[in-house]
């Protein structure tokens, strides 16, 4: 854990200085996000350089961090002992940035109540393992066989799909675990992002031009969203992937205005669509808007405005380049499709094959198009709040007034000439209605831009009564949200306490109703699974992060069944000890259940079947010394 | 007087803090140093932005690091195209040059006019001129108004700049453009407002949906049990649980699935003092509802498990292994069931409940 401490504040020295020394950042809120954003970008660039190089080893993150520290540190203190008077005037001053809106009577109970979804999301964080679908399944397994082989690779899996994702995330992932033993932290993987949200929702606002007090309800609206909550608790992507946005929306902004001192926060926009673009494919849409706003002409000059265009194109390609490239790279040479599974035509001719289209990928729900997603998501009728729910999860504030606000602030904005007010809410709305599948948790950046549309409403549309009218309403509905949010039906107390208990005392974790908790319960039972020297194969299973143990020690991998010689060969290659079957119709359960002169069950804990492989293997040899004793379980 | 809005910037400009009398200038100072005595007439107005601009207010509030931002319009533009300075006499202010004859009356509202001409005589020449065409000969509206007069009371040159400043063709478009912007705007929100409340909270029957209110239901039993100790349930299959009732902890809890023989093993095998929770949810496994209802009719068990539906039931030992007492049961036919035992509650085996029980059996 010493070492985790010490390399992230490793990582935050040096985004504080690269934010401190960035050209053209004025101010502390452009530097506060410019720290936030630097924070990801350096932890994924250094961990991608390592990881293509095939030095990928904690120590070597650590010294590579250090020294990245100590030039970028002593780049700054050298520049303040050239310049003293430059960095000593860029003071923070929160309390002015809320002055106002601390003596409103709504502000108190709405910051208490966020205060305690993060105090939540870390309680959470600490007492239950990693739990989520897509975490458990691709996010979090390629970041243990990196950390493992100490190189990036492409992890043939059985879940291809989910491994032709780009795995940007899977990245600050191995940050979380490579220092530590314990997963725990992974849970609070977009924790800081939730933050970063909050921050960049509350400057987009003031750069729009909202007023200070009003612009915190930007903040308000994205920090309470169910959605956001819910999803904090998850190694997920779609928080990191709203927050970027709006940090990429703000420094675009910041540019049009400052573009006279140079590309400096376009280069941070740049970072920004990047890291997006190695969590998410679907944020070339994101790039494209972002694109177009960067490079609108700012000056009447046409032939300096020619000359800064290339510029521009540098500042927003450069990092996307660097960053982001090689999952694009990676697919174009595997699947001979950059954004494969999905494919590409224009006017019905393939570009790129694909198996499979955006909406067929994403649709939860058959049958049900993208409208009444939306509409669904907006009535929210759900049984709970959920992490990944397809319909709801934007809170009864956006529905009853984020949507009004939206309306009334794009059309005052545009009758008032407003242009950095319209173009924020026109790229949002645009970015909405880009997106294939209207599904709650690929837009989350609207309930800020519903905030932040909200402020400019209280302050432009509405007197003092209505303005106290609409404050108290959006909190009672903000904080009515908030009392559903914690509610899981999988979920209670005793399950909080049961999971985190078993797994402090070492007992193995009850195969109760808590998630995919079961998974981690089958291995932890199961004798002899989890051990350093164990490699396994496993099918049938898309959880594969479980199979793992308890400190990621065993060797997990998936084998194509081409044929059964062409397989076995391989298992007996890879010096395999078990094989675990997640599902009984799978070709290999057929095939180990025909030769149970080398398959030998194991255990059996339905879905689960484990075998132990016969081969001259040492370990293999010792467990079936033991096959008669403790090994097999009954049907 | 009330002065709001981007008047106020514009005759704040028009202040010249070196000398005793009012001039207009070119933009620059922008907000002045204030004479002392005119100090307390801004501070109103600059302190309203800060915590509860005025509705009115132009401008919204420039970041902290914004001196101002660009795309602002240039709002004394045509009232500052003053002649140089040096083409003036001395001893005589250069003022702006008025506008053409033809332009002021029809422009003046009803209120600023009847100020002016309540305005007593010896009101400046600088208020009245733009009122007044007939005042001022024309040679004097192409090089400027040339004042000879005293110094005019601050108060009345206030009110006369700003009467003038909302005489402007160009203020009195914009202040009906901005105020019909204004109510467009309120009118779409408190509209879409009304709509999308009633779509969210509003079901059949003109009554608040159920979705709401059950959701709400839950979670405050959620909370409720968060206070104690909860069992959920929400797959479907049986589910036993023990449960230590003196210490008020649940010690281990087996998803049975289907297997009934299972589930009376582990009520066999129930250690003494303790207590067992029963759950079962049966979306369409009748057989097994069946065959598990005939095992437990043994226990004292005697309702009917709808197929469709869930129950609930807690049962305490005896001294003997295997001798189970029904403490409470609850059959619903719904696929969702609340059980709650409150703390204190007392077992046929005398124990008492350390701490309210809570079941939660839902799909």
């Amino acid at each position: 854990m010493m070492l985790y401490v010490a390399a992230t504040l490793l990582v935050w020295l040096s985004a504080a200085t690269a934010a401190a020394r960035w050209p053209t950042l004025e101010g502390p809120l452009d530097r506060l996000l410019a720290w936030f954003l630097m924070v990801p970008t350096l932890i994924t660039a250094t961990t991608l350089l390592l990881g293509l190089v095939g030095w990928l080893t904690p120590g070597r993150l650590l010294v590579l961090n250090a020294v990245l520290a100590l030039v970028l540190g002593g780049t700054a203190l050298w520049s303040r002992w050239r310049n003293p008077r430059r960095l000593a005037a860029d003071r923070l001053q929160f309390g002015d940035q809320l002055a106002g809106a601390v003596r409103q009577p709504w502000f108190w109970p709405l910051i208490v109540g966020w205060m305690c979804t993060l105090l939540w999301s870390l309680f959470m964080g600490l007492k239950v393992p990693p739990f989520g679908w897509d975490a458990l399944s691709y996010h979090i397994p390629p970041a243990v066989w990196w950390l493992q082989e100490g190189r990036i690779y492409p992890v043939p899996s059985e879940f291809t799909f989910g491994y032709a994702y780009p795995q940007g995330m899977s990245l600050l992932i191995l940050w979380q675990l490579a220092f530590t033993a314990t997963d725990h932290l992974v849970n609070w993987l977009q924790l800081p992002f939730a933050i970063m949200g909050c921050v960049a929702a509350y400057a987009l606002a003031r750069e729009a031009g909202v007023g200070r007090s009003w612009a915190l309800w930007a903040s308000l609206f994205w920090g309470l969203a169910p959605l956001v909550v819910e999803q904090t608790l998850v190694p997920y992507t779609d928080v990191a992937i709203a927050a970027l946005t709006l940090t990429a929306l703000y420094f675009v902004l910041r540019f049009w205005r400052r573009s006279r001192n140079g590309a400096g926060h376009l280069w941070l926009a740049g970072c920004a669509v990047a890291l997006m673009l190695g969590i998410k494919a679907n944020a070339f849409l994101t790039l494209g808007l972002v694109a177009l706003l960067a490079l609108a002409p700012l000056r009447r000059n046409r032939r300096r405005y020619i000359k800064e265009l290339v510029w521009r194109a540098l500042a927003l390609a450069v990092p996307s380049l660097l960053l982001a490239s090689y999952w694009y790279i990676r697919n174009l040479v595997l699947y001979h499709n950059p954004i494969y599974p999905v494919a590409v035509k224009v006017l019905g001719i393939p570009i790129f094959p694909g198996p499979r289209t955006v909406a067929s990928l994403i649709t939860v729900t058959p049958g049900q198009t993208p409208w009444e997603t939306l509409l669904k998501g907006l009535r929210e009728a759900i049984v709970t709040y959920s992490y990944d729910s397809p319909t709801g999860g934007f809170g009864a504030v956006f529905t009853c007034l984020g949507l009004a606000a939206l309306a009334g602030a794009l059309i005052h904005g545009f009758q008032r000439r407003r242009w950095r007010l319209a173009a924020v809410l026109s790229v949002g709305l645009l970015l909405f209605l880009m997106q294939p599948v209207k599904y709650p948790r690929y837009v989350l950046y609207l309930p800020a831009l519903a905030g932040l549309a909200f402020g400019y409403c209280l302050q432009h549309l509405f007197g003092r009564t209505g303005r106290r009218l609409l404050q108290g309403a959006a909190a009672a509905m903000l904080l009515y949200t908030l009392f559903l949010v914690p509610y899981q039906p999988q979920l209670s107390a005793e399950d909080i306490w049961q999971v985190g208990t078993a797994e402090a005392s070492g007992e193995p974790l009850w195969a109760g109703s808590f998630g995919h908790a079961r998974h981690y319960g089958f291995v932890a039972t199961t004798p002899h699974l989890a051990h350093p020297e164990s490699r396994i194969a496993y099918t049938g299973t898309e959880f594969v992060y479980p199979l793992m143990g308890p400190n990621r020690s065993s060797r997990v991998y998936h084998i194509p069944p081409v044929n059964y010689d062409q397989w076995l060969a391989e298992l007996l290659e890879r010096q395999t000890t078990f094989l675990i079957v997640g599902r009984d119709w799978t070709v290999e359960q057929g095939w180990a259940q025909q030769h149970p002169e080398i398959f030998i069950r194991w255990a059996r804990q339905w879905p689960f079947t484990v075998y132990l492989i016969r081969s001259d293997e040492p370990r293999n040899q010792m467990l079936l010394q033991l096959v008669q004793t403790e090994g097999v379980a009954t049907e | 007087m009330i002065i709001k809005g981007h008047n106020i910037r514009r005759v704040r400009r028009t202040l010249d803090p070196s000398g005793d009398f009012w001039t207009l200038r070119p933009r620059q100072p922008r907000f002045p140093t204030p004479a002392p005595g005119l100090a307390s007439s801004r501070t109103p107005a600059a302190a309203s932005t800060l915590d509860e601009p005025a509705p009115e207010a132009a401008a919204p509030e420039p970041p902290p690091h914004e001196a101002r931002p660009p795309e602002e319009p240039p709002l004394e533009a045509p009232l500052l195209a003053v002649p140089p300075v040096a083409a003036a006499p001395p001893g005589v202010r250069p003022l702006e040059p008025l506008r053409a004859p033809e332009e002021t009356p029809d422009e003046t509202p009803p209120r600023e006019a009847s100020a002016s001409k309540a305005r007593p005589l010896e009101a400046p020449a600088v208020a009245e001129a733009p009122t007044s065409p007939e005042a001022a000969p024309p040679s004097h509206s192409s090089t400027g108004v040339l004042l000879q007069a005293a110094a005019p009371e601050p108060g009345e040159a206030w009110q006369a700049l700003y009467a003038r400043s909302t005489t402007s063709r160009r203020a009195r478009r914009t202040r009906t453009r901005l105020s019909r912007a204004r109510a467009l705007a309120r009118t779409a929100f408190v509209l879409i407002s009304l709509l999308a409340s009633a779509y969210y909270w509003v079901g059949p029957g003109l009554q608040l949906r159920p979705e709401r209110t059950a959701m709400a239901g839950r979670v405050f039993e959620w909370w409720q049990g968060m206070r104690g100790v909860a069992l959920t349930h929400h797959r479907a299959g049986l589910q036993v649980a023990y449960l230590d009732p003196q210490t008020g902890r649940l010690f281990g809890v087996w998803d049975a699935q289907a297997d009934v023989e299972l589930v009376k093993r582990l009520l066999l095998l129930l250690p003494e003092g303790q207590w067992a929770a029963v759950t079962v949810l049966t979306p369409g496994d009748v057989e097994t509802t069946t065959l598990l209802q005939d095992a437990l009719q043994e226990y004292g068990w005697v309702q009917e498990v709808p197929p469709h539906g869930a129950a609930a039931a807690i049962f305490s030992r005896s001294t003997q292994p295997g001798q189970l007492q029904l403490i409470h049961a609850q059959v619903s036919s719904d696929p969702a069931l609340v059980l709650s035992l409150p703390r204190g509650m007392a077992g046929q085996d005398g124990t008492r409940l350390a701490s309210s029980f809570y079941i939660h059996v839902a799909e």
